[in-house]
């Protein structure tokens, strides 16, 4: 099986870390604080007393929350909707208290972090080049100048990683949606409780994507959670679209950027190296699929 | 409707919210998920906790990407899980004086309605009318207050109003002593020495009723100038779920009231021509006399505290009368009686404020000036259409959930 990040290219910020400014790099499923060598040791070193830097902190947020479906619910619905950043939402991360178990949405069941754990995502494989989709450039975010008002110190976690620059939260949204794919695959009793939030998170990035490449601002969007064994299906009846689509399209297709190419609607992606991509598309006509064969340059 | 998803239904309310960018403007009424929300939980298909926390996702989504009202809504809600909030109590008994007096103060002309005294606290009822000719930044001052002990505290002002009138209590800053024979307002003495009128006070079960029709006229008579517009949301809902046909002819029923009541209470642009056909009571005689301009004037004080019921308790201090209708000063416990700008809250933790005479006519309150102080919220209900002037009895009737208090008293305007 391919790792779920091929086709993700790297993504990096900065933020500010005590006095310095400090590199987040996602790489390879992996979200690393590139300068610092040892962040294990700053950890235990920061149970014992010491300071905890704001990378590792964020570097913890990012492994507690990499499952957490509330993600999926706050994060951005695509170029058409930004979210308002306007300050370095990490500088809330210290201000509260630490959380001692892994967060997920209120009323959700504890997000699937065992299962997370085997992605290749955790294996901290070597960084290196990966061959991909140019993701956007880094960047440092502004220094804060306001905050949000947050319930909670998980609220204040997820707030602060999605004002990561870089495309950095476009990473944690694929990763969260690759997570809940293996779910859904496995069809694992955790969906139960995260079923209505996963399904409308999906619908909502469906419905902009629709809209923008028809052209239709107040298109109805009916969309079925199919098996992802099934065939994916995109049709209208009576002025609604309606999509028969795996959850899976969320972390392969639109993650990657892939839910429209060449003015046509992706409905599957697939690739055996990350570089040579075969997409299943339709025009807006809505007729037959057609393939599109993608190849990237070698690295 | 086996396979409707409540929660799906309302996250799906909620993407619209954001990639439509539907519901921008709202300013302080509730949104279409909130309302929508609120209908659910009603109507017992969606878990209240269940709807909080989708409401939360999307009003912090919506924060998120600079949507102002739901960053207050997001501020609201925040503050109100702080720990220290005030716990309320059920209202006691208390000393209600009718006390109609006129205090001349250099920057002000103040009416004091009536004096209220307990073990927890005192108060003045006062009107102030400002001197037009002077210069007055801002509201009325407060005063100090003095018992026949010698007991010496300010009070200061709590109400609304503007330059032509502020309607409102001054509220002592420790309790004087409830049985003192008098009271002085800045030096001038007030003898507490008249009685209220007398009033019976108690509860009455609400007839059993379908949940979506019982809500439905619920949302209709909510005291809420707030949260305008929202029944046609609540439809949509409560038709998604099942628990209510489109085709039903009580929505024809709710439409015409609303079309013809208005939402905005004294501001309603309604007219009874709008009505062809009877309503069901009480909105048929409401309607029938909302454009009525013979109420008698007049005041009346009470005191009246009733029993608990669905977790509240409410006092009933004094009633004004004049040719449009009716205020009612009242106090309620707990204060979330009525909700605020920016709440949301699903629970339908709301009471609405019906009256009845006893000639069969019905009146509907809603909220004017509000303070909540300790857990506990105080103002007054204003009442429409006019109190019928052959009327000789009056129920007023703070309504919850399951229960609803009657609080009966004669008018003493009308000869019996």
């Amino acid at each position: 099986m391919n790792p779920w990040w091929l086709g993700l290219d790297p993504a990096q910020t900065t933020i500010a870390c005590g006095e310095h400014a400090h590199r987040l790099r996602w790489e390879q499923g992996a979200l690393r604080a590139i300068d610092h060598a040892d962040p294990e040791a700053e950890r235990a070193l920061a149970a014992l007393g010491g300071q905890r830097c704001r990378c590792v902190e964020v570097l913890d947020a990012w492994s507690r929350h990499d499952g957490d479906p509330r993600v999926l619910v706050l994060a951005s619905r695509g170029p058409a909707d930004p979210l308002d950043v306007r300050a370095d939402w990490t500088a809330q991360l210290g201000t509260l208290p630490s959380i001692p178990a892994p967060a997920a949405a209120p009323g959700l069941p504890p997000a699937p972090r065992r299962q997370l754990l085997r992605l290749p995502a955790r294996q901290r494989s070597v960084a290196s080049s990966v061959p991909g989709w140019p993701g956007p450039p880094a960047h440092v975010a502004p220094p804060p100048t306001g905050r949000i008002p947050l319930g909670s110190p998980a609220e204040s976690e997820v707030i602060a990683l999605l004002g990561l620059g870089g495309g950095v939260p476009d990473r944690l949204v694929a990763t969260v949606a690759a997570a809940w794919a293996r779910q859904f695959e496995d069809a694992d009793a955790a969906l139960d409780g995260a079923r209505a939030t996963l399904h409308a998170s999906m619908h909502g990035r469906l419905s902009a994507v629709l809209r923008a490449w028809l052209g239709r601002t107040a298109v109805e969007v009916e969309l079925e959670l199919i098996d992802a064994r099934h065939a994916a299906t995109l049709s209208e009846r009576a002025g609604v679209i309606r999509a028969e689509l795996p959850f899976a399209w969320l972390a392969e297709v639109w993650s990657r950027g892939l839910a429209t190419i060449m003015g046509r609607f992706c409905l599957a992606a697939g690739t055996e190296d990350g570089r040579t991509w075969r997409l299943t598309t339709l025009g807006p006509d809505l007729g037959p699929p057609s393939m599109v064969k993608v190849e990237l340059p070698a690295a | 409707m086996p396979d409707f998803d409540p929660e799906l239904y309302l996250r799906l309310m909620g993407e619209q919210l954001l990639i439509g960018r539907e519901d921008r403007n709202r300013g302080s009424r509730r949104p279409t998920i909130a309302e929508a929300a609120a209908a659910l939980v009603a109507v017992g298909v969606l878990d209240p906790e269940r709807a909080e926390s989708v409401l939360d996702d999307y009003s912090l989504a919506a924060t998120l990407r600079n949507d102002p009202d739901f960053h207050r809504r997001t501020m609201m809600r925040v503050a109100s899980r702080q720990p220290g909030e005030s716990e309320s109590r059920p209202l006691g008994p208390r000393r209600v004086v009718p006390c109609s007096r006129i205090v001349e103060q250099p920057q002000a002309t103040v009416h004091v309605r009536y004096v209220s005294l307990s073990q927890e606290a005192t108060s003045v009822a006062v009107t102030v009318l400002p001197d037009p000719s002077v210069p007055w930044a801002s509201g009325p001052a407060g005063a100090t207050l003095t018992d026949d002990r010698g007991t010496t505290v300010s009070a200061p002002f709590s109400g609304g109003g503007s330059r032509d009138g502020f309607h409102g209590r001054l509220t002592a800053q420790r309790p004087l002593a409830p049985d003192t024979a008098w009271i002085e307002l800045d030096g001038d003495r007030l003898e507490l020495t008249a009685q209220p009128s007398r009033f019976d006070a108690t509860l009455e079960r609400l007839p059993e009723q379908d949940p979506a029709h019982r809500y439905l006229w619920q949302r209709i008579a909510e005291p809420d100038e707030f949260h305008e517009n929202g029944i046609e949301p609540v439809i949509d809902a409560l038709v998604a779920a099942g628990t209510l046909s489109a085709e039903d002819p009580l929505l024809a029923d709710v439409r015409a009231v609303l079309d013809a009541w208005g939402q905005r209470g004294s501001q309603s642009s309604g007219s009874t021509a709008s009505v062809l056909r009877p309503m069901p009571e009480p909105w048929n005689s409401l309607l029938a006399r909302q454009d009525r301009r013979d109420g008698p004037k007049g005041s009346i004080v009470l005191g009246a505290v009733t029993p608990s019921f669905d977790g509240f308790s409410v006092a009933v201090l004094d009633l004004e009368s004049d040719a449009k209708g009716f205020k009612v000063d009242v106090e309620v416990a707990p204060g979330v009686g009525h909700r605020m700008p920016f709440d949301w809250s699903v629970r339908p933790r709301q009471l609405a404020w019906w009256a009845k005479d006893d000639r069969g006519n019905y009146y509907l309150g809603r909220r004017g000036n509000w303070t909540y102080t300790d857990g506990n919220g105080s103002g007054l209900i204003g009442f429409r259409p006019a109190i019928d002037p052959r009327a000789t009895r009056l129920d007023l009737m703070p309504t919850g959930e399951t229960t609803r208090a009657m609080i009966t008293f004669p008018l003493p305007w009308v000869s019996p």
